[in-house]
């Protein structure tokens, strides 16, 4: 069978029923334009995409299938045939194109093999997810578009903004049950969407049972109160098997979980506030910093700098900057494309540097690029905006010893934050009262964070504290096209929270490969951390050995054998399970992994 | 809002009244022992036995609620003042034994004020029973009738924690068990260990020989007015009476029942005396009262000449000491007679009967907590006025304080100062107006000594003299001042308001 | 470390207001040349402040333009200044004891803060142009406080600025922005009216007759010190010199004084519902009467004095002054019984209303603290009510409540700590007094009333404390004055760093 050019969603649900008999097709697409779900493959398309992934059970481990963007049509056919044809059992798989905002993906999942299934189909809904989960509802959207395909049964506790969203994203779908203890709500979600909706308490047994948790694939706590959400997930594990979603704002159950995946029986927690929360902290305390992440427990950073005319970095070449043995520098960023440095470069006023190392050369380094704006204990950081973020780089930035500053417009709020943070000083106002700032002397402040509930106003804050005297901006951007502009307008950083959350995602999507990544410039190049198996080229190789087979572009950052750092050099010999951390060319990105 | 349930609430002083027949069981007992008076605490049980069980029957099924709770507790303390007078009154010895007397020497023992209007405090005039039931009923009133009832009376347990509440407020009751009765009786239990302790102790040293005139029977009663911090003593010249050992033991557990109980069964209960350190109420509290003695201790050997006190570091050291723990702790013991100390001594001894003990202790008074709120309520005060815009949230050792608890506080201390002044001035004019001359400052230190169940004060009221002097309407007054004072003022002054009683 | 207090701003406009101060010592001058007196103190005096004041404007030129915090720096630093000069003609003067520095800034201070507290023991050793530049001071200071407190604390919104707003309905009358010279300027309008009316009402009651002693001199004299509420008399047996109907005639003035400016200004403007709506002033009527009526029933009682116009006349009169806080003394009631003593002491901690000239709690203080308590017994009753409490029908919040209920306890502990700091003091420099005057002498001088009881009697003075004891009362006198908050937030390390 073919799919015709313009295949109706329907068609393809048809197609997976066909297939259905031996395996099922899940198709999943991401939309830009996410308001509303497409109503055909065209709406599909019209976004730009750039690669169709389609593998194999074979091709699993190797050789992927690509199509131009033009020809997805044929890519679909293509693969409806070469699923067609195969006799092989097909297993399923998730890949996803790290640009920002285009994603696709082919599922195939054989319903012979139980607990492969399991397996596999965890890791697709785990990356799905993931998305759903940032504070954008329009990747809700897709992944529920991609549910409603695979006909997943979801079950949803808590109807609020998230869960309705949710919900109503899934219209037709009849597999989807909404728990929530408002009747009313519970009432809206009958007449509204087409969901099974059940009123009561979702943490307990009974009402789970009676919304069927038992059969359910996905349970997602998604109400207002985190402790009800985990409770759900809880719950949910001991009835059944699902994949449990649990939402949280606090940080605090994000520190439980992550050391232990699978505390509170959650699958995935999603906090991507954190995550910027998290990145925020990181560059506040790296001046002159634009980007700064962290792989193998911490025991290596990467950071991208800015190289200004003050700084004393300008002009010198990379062997001279070079001061520090656990310091590597990968690239430099010059008006837009990819330097790999030689000991010659020379590194020139504008260059964004990105090095790679141990923390502490990384932060020395920083110190030296900018001697100014290191912050030390008692350094002035101002945060605008008490949300979620604002919240937490504020006792992210406490932990660490500052005692920031965190300016909240609404009562209530402003008190409750000042209940959680005691270290942190907060202020009720409007954080472009210009009165306000002039009586609170925000000039004098080191460092101004926005995280205000709306970019522009962000920008604006950003800018006023910039003009009375406030030496490095930082800014919160929903909107990924901002933030280069927000930068050239005089913004210093501008942190992406759905970057974070694409980066948060690859590294779930990759696998046992590659278990960290970050983008670097507008992801003309990452840095991946990749860990060594047998196959890989390093494998008991040096360094120096290794990079003959690997094509430019491609540079070793650093080498973590456990918790130690080890700095590499050409003779440095790389063992099995070691963690190299790699900074990548997107162009040769695929060919590189493939490699390693 | 339901009318007024009185009814529950009376019936529940009945039950109240009814078992301090048993405590009364003792002085008779005693009685017995020395052969005098028994009849009077036989009678007195009786009395309380009928009178309670008629009372019971007003309501078979008692139900508290917020107001009921504030009725029955204000009620209890005054009946319970009331049926602690009868031994008095029936023994028919000394000034006591007319009936305002009578009513202001029991409402000052069961406040544990420890004001007293004998003339005469001998066992020529008064009995040894009678004189245990003065000590003992301090005893009963220092940790709380009713926290005792709910201890140990099942029909009282039902609204607990809102009777204790209301008993002690403050800061409210630390849970020490999950149960309000089994905190309860830690509570008591903890207070009756404390007690045999110190009886041991005293009579320990008496046997020891170190501890002349401290026989078993002094031992007994002392250890029963220290605990409560209550400072009656059946010695005319109170502590005075006994060797340094003794003063020195006494100063050290009015510290310990200057202490919050809950903040000692930490420490007993994990093995952990750094939780004395950690808490911050203690700190100050140990603070306070150590700056005041050193001072006072320096003042008063200066002043040797012109002060009592006999010259000597080590006599200086222990009359300050003892003399600011007792005031501080509002227990009212005097190992000197310190109307002889210089002016400003003695004023420093004024103002320390402002402080009060902790919170959650048996002593009365502002308590040091409060002092603690104001001085953050301050501080914040002076913060917020230069960042207006702060948001700053009180916090007591880590945990927020909420503002209104904070304006409780500020509250609580405005009111206690304008009790003290009112009372004051009723003092003062009411003795004017009866042709006694007494000074400004004899009638701020009495009211102070009442408001804060103290005791002695300086002047006519001073350690060695007595109240007795006072006319019959001022006695009451202060019998009123006692009262609020242990219940902490507003449970006494909402019985009195409109709202009370409307629905 | 930043400094976070515009320093160069605050103290230039200290300097600008010394310079000005100059203005005032022309006054005392002119007596001084009318009566054929030196003229040097005043000239010196002039001179000094003009030097520092410009010298101070200079030195601190370009500094940014008065933000809230600077404000307090120099109110405090104004009063300090301005007591500091006015001293300068009683040392130059060299006249008994003020000659003495210690005496002298006392009598100076006293007078800047209205507080009317003197060491003068011979009035009749100063020549009349010193004695009118004591009554100007006071003058000034009773106009400064109203500037200050009606103009730049309110904008504060510290020393029950917003409970005055929130009384007299004005929230958009005091403000510091470009209304703040209107403002004052109504502000000074006013007083000098009401003076100017005072005085030609007393010195009226001379002219027919009524009034002997109450000559011109000694008509400008007390109509400075009246209106202003503080209470310094040229004459050595204060109003008791004057005839009983001068008594009577000073009365209205200090009522006047004490009541808030910002009401009289609208009475002035025909508005005199708000007279009535103003709780506070029912308040203070109330008050005022019940503490006259006892008083005067207490000296019939006692039989203090010969005739019931008398008591009448001597309770309502020294009720008054001491309940505005004036200090004036229409006999010497230290041979009061102790019961009338008493009555005077308590009347100490009230002062008038907000909004005037006088210092202590203050009415709406108490007024609130009263309605906030009865709020709080309802509570207990019905714990889940909710009940604002409410002044004059608007709502006060919550903060403010809290805030009041603070500032009155702070005042009454900073008394009673006071009152040990001079009774340790005066034991120490084996000065004897008994605790009551100790009392009497702290709140008389930190609530900025004056004459106390026993040796610092309203016909004694403040002489016999040791220098110490005069230093602290100084320091307090300043602290009461602009009512403890500003001067305490100056000690925080946070006013300084950010």
């Amino acid at each position: 069978m073919r799919a015709q050019p313009r295949v109706e969603f329907s068609t393809l649900k048809r197609v997976v029923r066909v297939l259905h008999d031996d395996l099922v097709l899940i198709a999943y697409f991401e939309f830009v334009d996410y308001l509303s779900l497409p109503r055909t493959l065209d709406d599909v398309l019209a976004p730009p995409l750039e690669l169709v992934v389609v593998m194999s059970v074979v091709e699993l481990f190797g050789r992927m299938y690509v199509a131009r963007k033009d020809d997805l049509h044929a890519g679909v056919a293509r693969l409806v045939d070469h699923v067609g044809d195969r006799t092989d059992r097909l297993t399923a798989c998730g890949c996803v194109k790290r640009a920002v905002g285009v994603t696709e993906a082919f599922l195939c999942i054989d319903h012979d093999d139980r607990r492969r299934l399991r397996v596999e189909f965890h890791t697709a809904v785990k990356w799905l997810s993931s998305k759903t989960f940032t504070r954008r509802r329009s990747e809700e959207a897709d992944f529920y578009a991609w549910v409603r395909i695979c006909g997943v049964k979801i079950l949803i506790v808590g109807a609020g903004q998230v869960g309705t969203d949710i919900a109503s994203s899934l219209g037709e779908n009849h597999e989807i049950t909404v728990v929530d203890e408002d009747a009313e709500r519970v009432e809206e979600v009958t007449y509204n969407i087409d969901a099974l909706a059940v009123e009561g308490d979702g943490t307990s047994m009974e009402v789970l049972r009676e919304a069927g948790v038992d059969e359910a694939d996905i349970v997602i706590g998604t109400t207002d109160s985190d402790e009800t959400n985990l409770a759900v997930c809880g719950s949910a594990k001991t009835a059944g098997d699902p994949f449990t979603v649990g939402r949280v704002k606090k940080r605090k159950f994000l520190e439980t979980w992550e050391p232990s995946p699978g505390a509170f029986g959650v699958d995935l927690m999603v906090a991507s506030n954190v995550l910027t929360a998290e990145k925020i902290a990181r560059l506040v305390v790296t001046p002159a910093a634009h980007d700064v992440d962290v792989f193998s427990e911490g025991t290596v950073q990467m950071a991208e700098f800015e190289v200004g005319d003050d700084s004393p970095v300008a002009g010198e070449t990379v062997a001279e900057a070079d001061r520090f043995d656990s310091l590597t520098f990968a690239a430099v960023l010059r008006n837009g494309d990819v330097v790999i440095p030689s000991g010659s470069t020379r590194i020139e006023t504008g260059d964004r540097v990105v090095v790679i190392g141990s923390p502490e050369s990384v932060h020395s380094f920083a110190v030296d690029v900018a001697p100014s704006g290191t912050p030390d204990k008692d350094a002035d950081i101002v945060v605008f905006g008490g949300g979620e973020i604002g919240e937490v780089v504020a006792s992210l930035l406490q932990d660490r010893g500052f005692k920031p500053r965190l300016v909240e417009s609404e009562g209530g709020r402003a008190r409750e934050l000042a209940e959680e943070l005691p270290e942190t000083v907060v202020m009720e106002s409007d954080a472009t009262d210009r009165d306000f700032l002039e009586r609170e002397r925000i000039g004098d402040a080191d460092i101004a964070v926005s995280a205000l509930d709306s970019d522009e106003k962000n920008l604006l804050s950003a800018l006023i504290a910039g003009r009375m005297g406030v030496e490095r901006s930082i800014v919160v951007t929903e909107n990924t096209e901002y933030t280069e502009l927000f930068e050239t307008v005089g913004v210093d950083v501008a942190v992406n929270p759905r970057q974070e959350v694409a980066e948060e995602i690859t590294r779930l999507t990759q696998k046992n490969r590659t278990v960290g990544l970050a983008l670097v410039g507008s992801e003309q190049a990452e840095v991946v951390e990749v860990e060594i198996d047998g196959e890989s080229v390093f494998a008991g190789r040096t360094i120096h050995e290794a990079d003959g087979d690997l094509p430019g572009g491609v540079v070793v950052g650093a080498v973590s054998r456990g918790v130690e750092f080890v700095p590499p050099r050409g003779g440095t010999t790389i063992h099995e399970g070691d963690h190299v951390v790699l900074f990548v060319e997107a162009e040769v990105h695929d060919e590189v992994l493939e490699k390693v | 809002m339901a009318k007024l349930d009185w009814r529950s609430s009376v019936s529940l002083v009945g039950t109240v009244v009814k078992y301090l027949a048993v405590p009364v069981l003792f002085p008779l007992a005693i009685g017995l022992y020395y052969g005098e008076d028994a009849w009077v605490f036989a009678v007195t049980a009786g009395i309380a036995l009928v009178t309670g069980f008629l009372l019971e029957r007003l309501d078979t099924e008692p139900s508290l609620h917020g107001r009921e709770a504030f009725l029955m507790v204000a009620v209890s303390w005054l009946a319970v003042s009331v049926f602690g007078a009868f031994p008095y009154v029936l023994a028919d010895a000394g000034a006591v034994a007319h009936p305002v007397n009578a009513l202001f020497e029991s409402m000052s023992g069961f406040t544990t004020t420890g004001a007293t209007v004998m003339e005469d405090i001998s066992f020529e005039t008064h009995s040894r029973a009678v004189m245990m039931w003065r000590q003992m009923t301090q005893w009963l009133g220092g940790m709380g009738i009713i926290v005792l009832g709910v201890a140990i009376l099942s029909r009282l347990s039902v609204g607990g924690a809102q009777l204790m509440e209301t008993e002690t407020p403050g800061q409210g009751i630390e849970k020490l068990a999950p149960s309000i009765v089994q905190t309860a009786r830690i509570l008591w239990g903890l207070y009756f260990v404390a007690t045999a302790v110190l009886v041991g102790l005293l009579y320990g040293l008496h046997i020891a020989d170190i501890a002349d005139g401290m026989t078993l029977y002094n031992a007994v009663a002392h250890a029963l007015t220290t605990m409560p911090t209550g400072g009656f003593s059946p010695e005319a010249r109170s502590i005075e009476a006994f060797s340094p050992a003794v003063q020195w033991t006494l100063a050290a557990f009015m510290l310990v029942a200057g202490t919050s109980f809950a903040l000692i069964w930490t420490v007993v209960e994990e093995r952990d005396p750094l939780a004395l350190v950690r808490n911050g109420e203690f700190r100050l509290y140990v603070g306070i009262v150590g700056a005041a003695s050193a001072l006072g201790a320096v003042l008063l050997f200066l002043g040797a000449g012109t002060d009592a006190a006999v010259g000597g570091v080590e006599a200086s050291v222990r009359e300050s000491v003892f003399q600011f723990v007792s005031t501080v702790t509002t227990t009212g013991y005097a190992s000197a007679d310190f109307n002889l100390w210089g002016a400003s001594t003695q004023l420093l001894l004024f103002a320390s009967m402002f402080v009060g003990g902790m919170v959650g202790s048996t002593g009365g008074g502002v308590k040091v907590l409060r002092w603690k709120v104001v001085s953050k309520v301050l501080r914040r005060e002076l913060y917020t006025v230069s960042h207006p815009d702060a948001v700053v949230p009180l916090r007591l050792s880590g945990r927020v304080l909420d503002e209104d608890a904070v304006r409780s506080a500020l509250a609580f201390l405005v009111i206690y100062f304008l009790v003290f002044l009112l009372g004051a001035v009723v003092i003062m004019e009411d003795s004017l107006r009866a042709g006694l001359s007494l000074s400004n400052f004899e009638a701020l230190s009495a009211s102070a000594a009442l408001v804060g169940n103290i005791g002695p004060a300086f002047g006519v009221v001073g350690p060695m003299g007595g109240y007795g002097d006072f006319t019959n309407t001022t006695k009451m007054v202060m019998f009123v001042m006692m009262w609020m004072g242990r219940l902490e003022i507003l449970p006494v002054l909402v019985v009195f308001t409109r709202p009370f009683w409307r629905e | 470390m930043k400094l976070s207090v515009d320093l160069r701003a605050a103290i230039a406009l200290v300097g600008s207001v010394l310079k000005y101060l100059t203005v005032a010592f022309v006054l005392p001058a002119g007596v001084a040349v009318y009566y054929g007196e030196t003229v040097v103190p005043f000239v010196t005096a002039a001179v000094v402040s003009f030097v520092v004041g410009v010298g101070l404007e200079t030195v601190c030129r370009g500094g940014g333009d008065l933000g809230g915090r600077e404000a307090f720096l120099t109110v405090a630093l104004s009063w300090l200044g301005v007591a500091l000069i006015g001293a300068v003609p009683f040392i130059v003067a060299g006249e008994g004891v003020l000659a003495s520095p210690m005496s002298a800034v006392f009598e100076s201070m006293s007078g800047i803060t209205t507080t009317g507290a003197t060491v003068v023991e011979s009035f009749d050793v100063h020549s009349r142009s010193v004695l009118i530049w004591r009554q100007l001071i006071q003058w000034l200071g009773g106009l400064g406080i109203l500037v200050v407190a009606t103009a730049i604390l309110s904008e504060l919104s510290v020393g029950g600025a917003q409970l005055m707003e929130t009384e007299t309905q004005t929230q958009n009358v005091n403000k510091l922005t470009p209304r703040i010279e209107e403002t004052a300027r109504i502000i000074v309008r006013l007083y000098v009216a009401l003076t100017v009316a005072q005085t030609a009402f007393l010195y009226s009651l001379n002219a027919v007759g009524l009034a002997p002693r109450m000559t011109f001199y000694n008509a400008v004299a007390h109509a400075f010190t009246s209106v202003s509420t503080s209470g310094f008399s040229p004459e050595p047996r204060s109003i008791e010199a004057f005839a009983p109907v001068v008594q009577w005639a000073m009365i209205p003035g200090m009522l006047v004084g004490a009541t808030s400016f910002i009401l009289i200004y609208y009475v002035t403007h025909g508005d005199t519902a708000r007279l009535r709506r103003s709780e506070e002033f029912r308040f203070y009527g109330v008050v005022l009467s019940v503490f006259a009526v006892t008083a005067t029933a207490l000296l019939v009682l006692d039989g203090a004095h010969a005739t019931v116009e008398e008591s009448l006349r001597h309770g309502v009169f020294n009720v008054v002054s001491m309940l505005t806080t004036t200090g004036y003394a229409s006999t010497d009631f230290n041979a009061w019984s102790s019961a009338g003593k008493h009555l005077l002491f308590v009347c100490m901690f009230f002062g008038g209303m907000a909004g005037s000239t006088t210092c202590s709690i203050k009415m709406v203080r108490w007024l609130v603290v009263a309605k906030a308590f009865r709020r709080d017994l309802f509570k207990a009753v019905h714990p889940d009510a909710v009940r604002p409490v409410r002044l004059s029908g608007s709502v006060v919040d919550e903060d403010t409540v809290r805030d009041t209920y603070a500032f009155v306890l702070v005042s009454l502990v900073f008394f009673f700590g006071f009152t040990v700091f001079v009774a340790v003091d005066s034991a120490r420099a084996a000065v004897s007094l008994d605790e009551f005057e100790a009392m009497s002498a702290a709140a008389a001088t930190f609530f900025n009333i004056g004459p106390a009881f026993g040796d610092a009697g309203p016909m004694n003075s403040y002489a016999g404390f040791p220098e110490t004891t005069k230093l602290g009362m100084v320091v307090m006198m300043w602290v009461g004055r602009i009512e403890i908050i500003p001067i305490l937030v100056l000690l925080t390390p946070t006013y300084w760093r950010r």
